[in-house]
C-alpha cells in the first residue's frame, strides 16, 4: 500500500491534472496507480514488461461510468510530469512578481481581507495588487504561489519562465481513455488494444480520495 | 487545515441574508465545520421553481485556497447535474474558484445554473440531449423531478399516479401525463381526458 505522504501526493496532483488539463469532471477517483522505480508502486503490480523500466503511470477510474484515464510520462519522475501538466492553465505568479507588491497602510475602516473575510486593522498594513485590490499579505501571497491571478477580479500576474534544459529530451505525456463495456471489479484493467499498456492496482485506493 | 474562522462567518453572514438569499448553509454537525448542508430555492420561472434542493457541502483541508465540493442531494434534471450522482459541472466548483468566492456565492451560482444550463458543457449527457432536442420534454421532466423530489410538502407523485388509475385510467398513461405537465393532477387528468 502507497504511503499516506504518496497518497496525498496523488490527491492534490489529481486536484491539479483536474484544474489544468481541463479533464471531465466526471473522473471521481483514483484507483490505482503504478510508478516504475519509485518505492511508493512497489506493491503494485507491474502487469507489462515491454515498458522501460522510467515509466510514471498514472491510472484514474471512474466505476460509475465505466471508463479511465491513464496518463504516462517517459521519464523524469512526478515531479517532472506534474511541472508538464502545470503549464496548462493559470500557472503561479512569480516570485519577483509577488516580492514587487507594495504595502500599502489600510486608512480606512470596516474593509476587510477578502480572502480569510477578517477585518483589517486601521493603520495596518496591507498587500496591494496591481490591480489596487488589498489583502493581508500572508493570505494573498499563499494564493498566488498556486494561482497568479488576482482572487478578486482575476486581474493576472506574470507567471515565471520554465527553466527546464533537459525538458526537450523528455518524452511528451500521453493521455488515454479507455471505455470499459462491464463493471466487474477486475483489478487488472488490461489489453486496450493498441499499443498503450495499462494497469491498475490497490482497489481500495480509491477510497483516499473521499475525504 | 480548513480556516474554520471563516467558516464560521461565511455561516454568520449566509444566516443574516438567508431572508434575501433564500440560500441556507448549516454544518450537519457542530463537531465538524468541514462537513455543511446547503440548501438552494428553485430559481422562479424555471422547472425548478417551488422546490427546496439540498446540497451536500465538504470543505478541503486547503479552504478556502481549494474549491468547496458541492453535490446535489436532492435528485434533480438537468443537464449540468448528474441525475445518478448530483455531481454538478460548474467553472467556479474547478478551476474558476477563487478563494474571494464563499459558500454562500458559490451556492448562488449554483442557483444561476439551475436557471441557465449550458447543454454545451454537459455532466448529464442523457439529460443534455434532451434539452437540445426536445425542450418541452426536458422541462416537463424537470418540473416532474421537482414535484417528486424536491418538494417535502407536496403529496407524492405515486400517490396522484394511484387516485388517476383509481379514476380508471391505466398506470403508464397517467404516469406519462403526469411527467408531462409536471406533476399538476389537474392538468394530467384534462390531458387524459382529452386524450
Ligand atoms: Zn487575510
Ligand atoms: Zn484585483
Amino acid at each position: 500500500m502507497a504511503s499516506d505522504a504518496a497518497v496525498s501526493q496523488f490527491a492534490s496532483f489529481f486536484d491539479r491534472l483536474r484544474r489544468d488539463r481541463d479533464l471531465p469532471p466526471i473522473i471521481p477517483f483514483i484507483m490505482g496507480l503504478a510508478v516504475a522505480g519509485s518505492t511508493a508502486g512497489s506493491d503494485l503490480q507491474q502487469t507489462d514488461d515491454r515498458r522501460p523500466e522510467r515509466v510514471n503511470r498514472l491510472v484514474v477510474v471512474n466505476r460509475d461510468e465505466q471508463n479511465m484515464v491513464v496518463i504516462e510520462s517517459g521519464s523524469g519522475g512526478i515531479d517532472s510530469l506534474m511541472r508538464q501538466l502545470a503549464k496548462d492553465g493559470h500557472p503561479p505568479a512569480s516570485k519577483a512578481s509577488i516580492a514587487a507588491m507594495p504595502t500599502v497602510t489600510v486608512a480606512e475602516s470596516g474593509r476587510e481581507c477578502p480572502i480569510c473575510l477578517d477585518q483589517f486593522e486601521v493603520g495596518g498594513e496591507a498587500k496591494e495588487m496591481p490591480c489596487s485590490h488589498l489583502f493581508h499579505g500572508d493570505c494573498v501571497e499563499k494564493w498566488l504561489k498556486v494561482h497568479g491571478t488576482c482572487p478578486v477580479c482575476r486581474f493576472t500576474m506574470p507567471a515565471d519562465e520554465e527553466e527546464e534544459p533537459e525538458k526537450k529530451n523528455e518524452p511528451g505525456i500521453s493521455v488515454s481513455i479507455f471505455i470499459r463495456a462491464t463493471s466487474e471489479e477486475s483489478d487488472r484493467i488490461g489489453d486496450s488494444g493498441d499499443s498503450t499498456p495499462s494497469e491498475a492496482a490497490a482497489d481500495d485506493d480509491g477510497d483516499h480520495m473521499q475525504s | 487545515m480548513v480556516d474554520f474562522a471563516r467558516v464560521q462567518k461565511e455561516l454568520q453572514e449566509c444566516s443574516r441574508d438567508i431572508e434575501r438569499s433564500g440560500i441556507k448553509v448549516v454544518p450537519k454537525s457542530d463537531a465538524n465545520l468541514a462537513c455543511l448542508l446547503g440548501t438552494i430555492p428553485g430559481p422562479i420561472g424555471t422547472p425548478y421553481e417551488g422546490g427546496t434542493f439540498q446540497i451536500d457541502i465538504s470543505l478541503p483541508d486547503a479552504y478556502p485556497f481549494e474549491p468547496p465540493k458541492m453535490q446535489f442531494t436532492t435528485k434533480v434534471w438537468h443537464p449540468n447535474i448528474s441525475s445518478q450522482s448530483g455531481a454538478i459541472c460548474l467553472d467556479i466548483l474547478k478551476d474558476q474558484w477563487s478563494p474571494a468566492l464563499t459558500l454562500k456565492t458559490a451556492l448562488l451560482s449554483v442557483q444561476a445554473l439551475l436557471s441557465a444550463p449550458q447543454p454545451d458543457d454537459p455532466q448529464d449527457a442523457v439529460v443534455a440531449q434532451q434539452y437540445l432536442r426536445d425542450y418541452q420534454t426536458f422541462v416537463g421532466t424537470a418540473r416532474y423531478w421537482t414535484e417528486s423530489f424536491a418538494k417535502s410538502s407536496s403529496i407524492g407523485i405515486d400517490e396522484k399516479v394511484k387516485r388517476l388509475v383509481e379514476m380508471g385510467f391505466p398506470e403508464g398513461r397517467a404516469r406519462s401525463a403526469l411527467e408531462t405537465v409536471g406533476g399538476d393532477e389537474n392538468l394530467a387528468l384534462e390531458t387524459l381526458c382529452s386524450g
